[in-house]
């Protein structure tokens, strides 16, 4: 059986097209998930995408933390499953306490920024997600948010280890020039530009599609 | 009760944007004096926003027919065959009055407009564009202007979802407190998709949705038509609020439910 993914949908996800095919080409059977159902049994990844979930017109990801589909999330990675938020899934994902800290208005400039960025590999961590690249290796791919600078209140030492990847040059002002962070399980990952948009050769890069691969090589192991 | 008299009507009927020789042709149509919501309609309708009076001429001298129009106009917007059963929908619209008093917003509906019209016709959008012309660059006027429309472009194609892959800024002292915001959409559709803007039948129920309506963007489409004046600060009420969130979720509605759903037209 092959390994199984559900990205969830909430009212005003933008991503989760994106998402659902980076998720389908990474060889996962991928089915879409409302928001407000709880998550189902027998998955391996989920998948938070971008978007503005309820229109954001509070603080982002705010509103959709307390889906009935985030509360499974935890028992889900408890289980060994994995898990994945990116832009609004990773402000949402902080929100629900899932992650730690929060993600404010970009500085110094707090408008919505999108380009092409590169993001750095970090340390050494023992990480599904982070087994398709090596520590310093640099990924390319587009970040597109105006919510995404990372801040945690105990300062950057708080999070050092957490650190997934950092911009190479951080374009939101984000503490430690955090882009992605792991819980301590290492299987759920924040990142705030968008891999699933670097998958293809296509789109410009496919460097995004290394995290979705090592996912899949981690699930179907699993097994 | 007072009575509403010609000189009463045509008073309203000026406030609203209708000229004298407009006002009296609407007398001669409905043969009696208009009353108030007669004349918002008609204030709505026979505006620059929505009749083109005065481009209309030039309109009428672009091409619109050929073998790969597969709707032109009439519809919701335009669509050319692409190939391999795929239509690509498009439209543009320029929000120039309502972004030269109330930037952010009036750039902002104006995308929303015409996502809408991409969608209404049976797309899905894939693209926004812009081109703008202010006044001269280094102009405090022009800042404030040219940061809030691109903020307001920006915002409403994130939140909604579709990129914004590309346009042109001129800049030129004749655009000086008259700037152009011209915004187009694309989206794609199966040729079997595509709706049409005619409803046909009777007995069928007509639904009404959208973005919820407040006092913002009332006769909107009417103060078009106006002369901008200097003190641009009452008419920035005209500006509608743009909802990108409940316009995201309306789209994914419209475009779940077919015709064979039983949505005959949008």
């Amino acid at each position: 059986m092959s390994a199984r993914a559900t990205v969830i949908v909430f009212p005003g996800s933008n991503g989760d097209r994106d998402l659902f095919e980076t998720f389908e080409r990474a060889g996962f059977e991928t089915r879409y998930h409302d928001s407000r159902e709880p998550l189902p049994n027998g998955l391996d990844l989920v998948g938070l995408p971008g978007g503005f979930a309820y229109g954001d017109y509070w603080r982002a990801g705010m509103l959709a933390s307390p889906a009935a589909a985030i509360h499974g999330i935890k028992a889900h990675v408890d289980r060994g499953g994995l898990a994945i938020g990116i832009c609004n899934g990773f402000q949402i994902l902080v929100e629900a306490g899932l992650l730690p800290g929060a993600l404010r208005n970009n500085e110094p400039n707090p408008v919505y920024h999108h380009r092409w960025i590169e993001i750095e590999h970090v340390g050494e961590h023992d990480s599904p997600w982070l087994a398709g690249s090596a520590p310093g290796q640099r990924l390319r791919m587009p970040m597109a948010h105006g919510e995404g600078n990372y801040f945690h209140p105990e300062g950057p030492d708080a999070i050092r280890d957490r650190i997934a990847f950092r911009y190479v040059n951080n374009p939101n002002g984000s503490m430690g020039n955090a882009a992605a962070l792991l819980d301590p399980t290492g299987r759920i990952l924040g990142v705030m530009p968008h891999p699933e948009r670097a998958s293809l050769p296509l789109l410009g890069s496919e460097d995004g599609a290394r995290l979705f691969e090592a996912a899949h090589r981690y699930c179907e192991q699993r097994a | 009760m007072t009575t509403w008299n010609d000189t009463q009507a045509l008073e309203a009927a000026k406030e609203m944007g209708i000229s004298s020789s407009e006002y009296d042709a609407i007398r001669a149509r409905i043969e009696r004096i208009p009353n108030p919501f007669e004349l918002a309609v008609f204030a709505g309708m026979w505006s620059e926003h929505c009749s083109y009076k005065t481009t209309r001429s030039r309109l009428r001298a672009m091409p619109k027919n050929g073998d790969a129009v597969l709707a032109g106009p009439g519809s919701h917007a335009g669509v050319v065959d692409v190939g391999e059963g795929w239509g690509l929908a498009f439209k543009i619209e320029s929000h120039n009055h309502p972004s030269a008093v109330e930037p952010y917003q009036g750039a902002a509906t104006g995308v929303g407009g015409i996502l809408r019209d991409i969608v209404a016709q049976g797309a899905r959008p894939v693209a926004v564009m812009d081109s703008l012309c202010f006044g001269v660059a280094d102009s405090p006027r022009t800042r404030h202007l040219r940061e809030s429309v691109v903020a307001g472009i920006a915002g409403y194609g994130n939140a909604f979802g579709v990129p914004n892959i590309g346009g042109r800024v001129r800049y030129d002292d004749r655009y000086a407190g008259h700037p152009l915001v011209n915004a187009l959409a694309a989206g794609l559709v199966r040729h079997d998709a595509m709706r049409s803007a005619e409803a046909r039948g009777v007995g069928n129920p007509v639904l009404y949705v959208g973005a919820r309506t407040g006092r913002d963007g009332i006769l909107g489409a009417a103060f078009a038509s106006v002369e901008l004046a200097d003190d641009t600060t009452e008419q920035r009420s005209h500006v509608q609020v743009g909802d990108p969130y409940t316009g995201k979720k309306l789209m994914e509605a419209l475009l779940r439910f077919g015709v064979e759903d039983g949505l005959k037209t949008v």
